[in-house]
């Protein structure tokens, strides 16, 4: 049976660790992932005292695993923010504008118009065109350099995530040794621990499992294991296949490699993928589709006119063409697909990006991957090494085998709207190639007793009648009224071609000839006025006339024109003017930032609240301490008075014995 | 529940935050005074009022562009206002030509006067603008408009038919000049009639007009460019039915209708629809009256022929007097033809004056709608700094005050 001493001593020593603990508590009110401690007693069992004490951290499961999803879901999208925060202000920079450089040139085209012939206005327009590329230059350069900026980041965390699960594993196995030690793990040890875990989860989505024998192991949340009881598996970087400029992270499980899918990483690395594979290069997509627009609208107006000198336009912009790449099980590395644009095919570009697969040395297929779905084989005219054009998506492949030839099972991916905007520029450098004047001019009968007159209303396509700076001798070029009232059309030689009704008020004179003439020509023609029997009109190469701006207007009414195609269906329109696609790419990634922000704010309020519930339990209240402080105190005082009690006890027994 | 020390101190530093975050979203609202710093603060809005913007400075520029032109117009205007002026010196100048008493001498100075005026109306049809563009030119204005051709002995146009537009509206082109094909070039000369293929009687014919404006209603009914042979016109004259009477005539025309007959007498005149047939011979015989077809001829030549027949003593009363008819017709048709071309610049100013004000009243719309999606509302954003400022100020001492609280200052 114990005796006074020892349950007086039993109950000092208890409330002395009680305090201890309170004490503990206190100091640590501000550490971080400190989760308070208690010391609980026990009563002897079988005899009387203070038992055994048991001090243990006071957590709750179940909130500090909901802390670790909020945790990885919260920097996740915080980290997308303020990634795409900065690709946001890049775009709606007022000095970046994209839509002033277009309307700047617009302006100096409507100059132009009014006085064709002046050098200088023609100068301007030609470094307005020139700014307008340089403005597309520098926007696609901030973006390229963030992408680099997000590939190194990348690159880099592959050493952070393996020194983070090193520091797991070896936590664990520090707590497996103490378990078995007489004193047990300590609170700060197993606090440590969950930090550990907890900076982990902060970088990427995890899922952890608490083992009998105190570990804990912790897979990816897609399955993967990352620290087992005995071993650890480590992250590598490397550069994607077959895009060998963006990295890839990869996981290393004793001797294989497993490749990690993006799309499931979570946590901060996560969105650094999504950042740069949704925000990124889709839009480094459209301003390369929006640049080809572009330059492509003017360069086939810009054909269909004759320059200062006389001579029929030429291309305003060069198009660049785009190299695919190549996956590394290809046969060969030097096997080289390349894509460009076709002319006056801009509008049918899309953004998607093209698998081509080789099914024999000379046979392929090419398929579209649009929002990860590929699609199935796509049409195509022309047949092996090309050009090979995909029709109604507005471009052409060029095929060129290394030594041994293609092989089935090649394959190559390539985006022709993702290339360097460096290599989109100029074209020409004398003021005097751009074309404003109109390539045919009509002329009427000195006799003609109508004024009616005969308008060249449309050139579709300038290859068709016209060749080296002059209109063919087979081509329309004289229109009589005959006696019937109806327009006999006859060609350079004189012979005869269709004859218009003179019933149809002089409309679409060569589309409506019998037989018909147009399509064929490349121009068409209107009656304006109704001319008598007898009055003769002539189309001629418009070479003397330097001060026509018809091809002009043409250029400057482009400006209201849907010359790009939309993505999506909108109501069934499918193309759109140069401003709505810079409205677009713009609203594009505000929409995008707009929803990362309202991510941000959500997931940062989650983690709040779970952190606001793990704290309810684990959190130290300095109020509460400073009562358990007293109380325990008390407690202790007691406590050392039975003991003093049993002390003059002990004292008077031993008074008796005098 | 339990709230801990780090609950509490997080919560306001939390909320602090924000209302720093709003104070400075005020604060930049107030001094750039838009409501948006970047697209992700409203997409749409700001995506459509950049659409706005576009449509401002299209509008802009289509003002500038009528404005331009209407200079321009103003130009040819003037210009045609003082041909026109000229061609109305040169009418009266052919009035006083034709009076009966006018000498030989008074011919010869009024023909050195429409040399003048020739030359006068040449260096208007000439005129240069500021560039050194002939406006009447068409689109080859590095052309002279109109030059004197030797080979021809007349004046012929250089420049071609095309001419310029402006683009004043988003739809409407309008032309900045017309070319001296157009205005000057293609006036209807006076139409006449001439004989021909006189046969068997008749040994010659001649045909003048009397009535120009019936002959010239004549000619307008009846003239058919499909079908040239529909234009000639027999006179037929068949001997007398009993010998010693007069011999008749007859007109016929191509369908064998007879239009018009009499008694004929040789070298008489017959008088038919505004002209003077005069037939020599008698008996059986016929001959053509060929409706001619209209031609063309331009002021200058039209004052040239004038000058040359003032100045041919050689000439008949009747070929004079038919001269001098040329000259008349061909200046009224170039002076309307002159006048309707200026009142086609007035109408294209009209339509410049309301296209403007309309570009004008779009651009002040579109402005408005921009104002209202972006521009910050000042008041508001005063209210808003002042307000936060307020809140910031309030939570600053409140933070104070909770975190001060502790159970052990009162323990010991």
């Amino acid at each position: 049976m114990a005796d006074l001493l020892q349950i007086g001593s039993s109950g000092v020593f208890g409330h002395q660790k009680m305090l201890n603990t309170t004490g503990n508590n206190i100091s640590n009110v501000s550490t971080e992932g400190y989760s308070r401690q208690r010391t609980l007693n026990k009563s002897q069992i079988d005899d009387m005292g203070l038992g055994r004490e048991n001090t243990s951290r006071e957590i709750n499961k179940y909130a500090a695993a909901e802390v670790l999803l909020d945790t990885s879901a919260s920097n996740n999208s915080a980290k997308y923010l303020s990634e795409i925060t900065r690709t946001d202000q890049v775009l709606s920079d007022k000095s970046n504008n994209l839509d002033d450089g277009m309307s700047t040139l617009f302006k100096s085209l409507h100059t132009t118009n009014d006085d064709p012939t002046s050098l200088s206005n023609r100068q301007l327009v030609l470094s307005d065109a020139k700014n307008l590329i340089n403005s597309f230059r520098n926007v696609g350069k901030q973006l390229n350099s963030q992408l680099k900026t997000a590939n190194s980041e990348l690159g880099e965390k592959p050493a952070l995530l393996n020194s983070m699960v090193k520091q797991v594993f070896t936590f664990n196995n520090e707590i497996m040794i103490a378990e078995n030690t007489a004193k047990g793990v300590t609170g700060a040890l197993l606090d440590q621990r969950d930090n550990a875990i907890r900076d982990l989860a902060a970088e990427i989505d995890i899922s952890t499992i608490d083992n009998r024998n105190g570990t804990i192991s912790i897979n990816l949340l897609s399955g993967q294991p990352l620290v087992m009881q005995s071993s650890v598996t480590q992250f590598k970087a490397q550069p994607g296949n077959p895009h060998s400029d963006r990295t890839e992270l990869a996981l290393q499980i004793d001797n294989n490699e497993l490749q990690l899918q993006e799309t499931e990483l979570g946590g901060k690395v996560g969105a650094l993928f999504e950042f740069r594979d949704d925000a990124v290069i889709p839009t480094l997509s459209e301003i390369g589709q929006l640049s080809l627009g572009i330059a492509d609208a003017f360069n086939v107006q810009n054909r269909m006119g004759l320059n200062l000198d006389g001579d029929m336009g030429k291309d305003i912009y060069a198009i660049p063409s785009t190299v695919a790449k190549s996956r590394e099980a290809n046969s060969s590395i030097d096997h080289i697909v390349t894509a460009k644009m076709v002319q006056n095919e801009a509008s049918e570009l899309t953004t998607s990006e093209y698998e081509i697969e080789m099914t024999s040395p000379t046979a392929f297929d090419v398929f579209e991957i649009k929002d990860g779905v590929k699609s199935a084989a796509l049409a195509v005219t022309g047949t092996f090494p090309g050009p090979v054009e995909l029709t109604k998506h507005g471009f052409e492949l060029d095929f060129s085998a290394a030594a041994g030839g293609f092989q089935a099972g090649d394959s190559f991916l390539v985006s022709p709207t993702l290339f360097n905007l460096n290599d989109i520029d100029i074209a020409i450098s004398r003021p005097e190639d751009l074309a404003f004047a109109s390539v045919l001019s009509s002329s009427r009968d000195i006799n003609n007793t109508t004024t009616s007159e005969l308008n060249v209303t449309q050139i579709t396509d300038p290859n068709l009648s016209f060749t080296g700076n002059a209109l063919n001798t087979t081509a329309p070029q004289k229109i009589v009224v005959n006696g019937a009232g109806d327009y006999d059309i006859f060609n350079g030689l004189g012979a005869l071609m269709g004859t218009t009704s003179g019933a149809l008020y002089g409309f679409d004179l060569f589309a409506n000839s019998v037989p018909p003439l147009n399509p064929g020509v490349g121009y068409e023609v209107q009656m304006e006025g109704r001319p008598n029997s007898g009055e003769t009109f002539n189309l001629s190469y418009n070479d003397d006339a330097i001060a026509d701006n018809s091809n002009g207007l043409r250029l400057a009414g482009l400006e209201n024109q849907d010359k790009l195609r939309r993505n999506h269906n909108k109501n069934g329109e499918t193309q759109m003017t140069f401003s709505e696609g810079f409205s677009t790419l713009i609203s594009n990634v505000g929409n995008k930032t707009r929803t990362a922000r309202v991510d941000a704010t959500a997931s940062a309020a989650k983690l709040t609240q779970s952190e606001e519930w793990v704290s309810g339990t684990s959190g130290v209240s300095l109020d509460e301490e400073a009562a358990n402080m007293v109380r325990y105190e008390q407690a202790y005082n007691a406590s050392a008075q039975v003991v003093n009690i049993s002390k003059e006890i002990f004292d008077t027994i031993l008074n008796v014995g005098r | 529940m339990r709230l801990t020390n780090s609950q509490i101190f997080n919560r306001s530093m939390h909320d602090m935050s924000k209302t720093q975050n709003r104070l400075n979203t005020a604060h930049s609202q107030v001094t750039s005074l838009e409501k948006y710093k970047t697209s992700a603060d409203a997409p749409a809005d700001v995506a459509k009022s950049s659409y706005l913007e576009d449509e401002v400075n299209k509008s802009t520029q289509y003002q500038k562009n009528g404005t331009l032109l209407k200079s321009t117009l103003g130009l040819e205007e003037a210009t045609l206002s003082n041909v026109h002026t000229g061609m109305e010196r040169g009418r009266v100048l052919t009035v006083r030509a034709l009076n009966g008493t006018v000498s030989a001498a008074d011919r010869n100075a009024i023909s050195i006067e429409i040399e003048e005026l020739q030359k006068e109306i040449f260096s208007l049809m000439n005129t240069k603008n500021a560039n050194g563009d002939h406006i009447f030119s068409g689109s080859a204005s590095q052309k002279q408009s109109f030059i004197w051709e030797e080979n021809q002995r007349g004046y012929i146009y250089r420049g071609n038919e095309q001419d310029n537009q402006v683009q004043v509206a988003a739809n409407v082109y309008i032309d900045s000049s017309d070319n001296g094909r157009k205005v000057f070039d293609t006036v209807p000369a006076r139409l006449i009639a001439q004989t021909s293929n006189p046969t068997l009687g008749i040994s010659a014919a001649t045909v003048r007009v009397i009535d120009q404006g019936e002959y010239d209603n004549f000619h307008e009914n009846n003239y058919s460019y499909s079908n040239p042979a529909d234009n000639i016109f027999k006179l037929n004259v068949l001997p007398g039915v009993v010998p010693g009477s007069t011999d008749t005539y007859e007109i016929r025309d191509s369908g064998n209708n007879i239009l018009q007959s009499g008694n004929f007498l040789s070298d008489q005149k017959i008088r038919f629809d505004g002209l003077d047939i005069t037939a020599t011979g008698g008996g059986l015989g016929s001959v053509d009256v060929n409706l001619e077809p209209p031609k063309n001829i331009n002021i200058l030549n039209t004052l040239e022929a004038l000058k040359l027949s003032l100045r041919d003593t050689t000439l008949t009363t009747g070929e004079y007097q038919d001269r001098i008819a040329d000259a008349q017709v061909g200046i009224e048709n170039a002076k309307f033809r002159v006048m309707s071309v200026i009142s086609s610049v007035g109408g294209r100013n009209n339509t410049i004056e309301r296209v403007s004000e309309s570009n004008e009243s779009f651009k002040i719309i579109n402005q408005e709608a921009m104002a209202i999606l972006t521009e910050a509302d000042l008041a508001a954003a005063m209210t808003d700094l002042t307000k936060e400022q307020n809140i910031l100020e309030t939570s600053y001492k409140s933070f104070n005050k909770i975190n001060g609280l502790s159970l052990f200052n009162s323990i010991s």
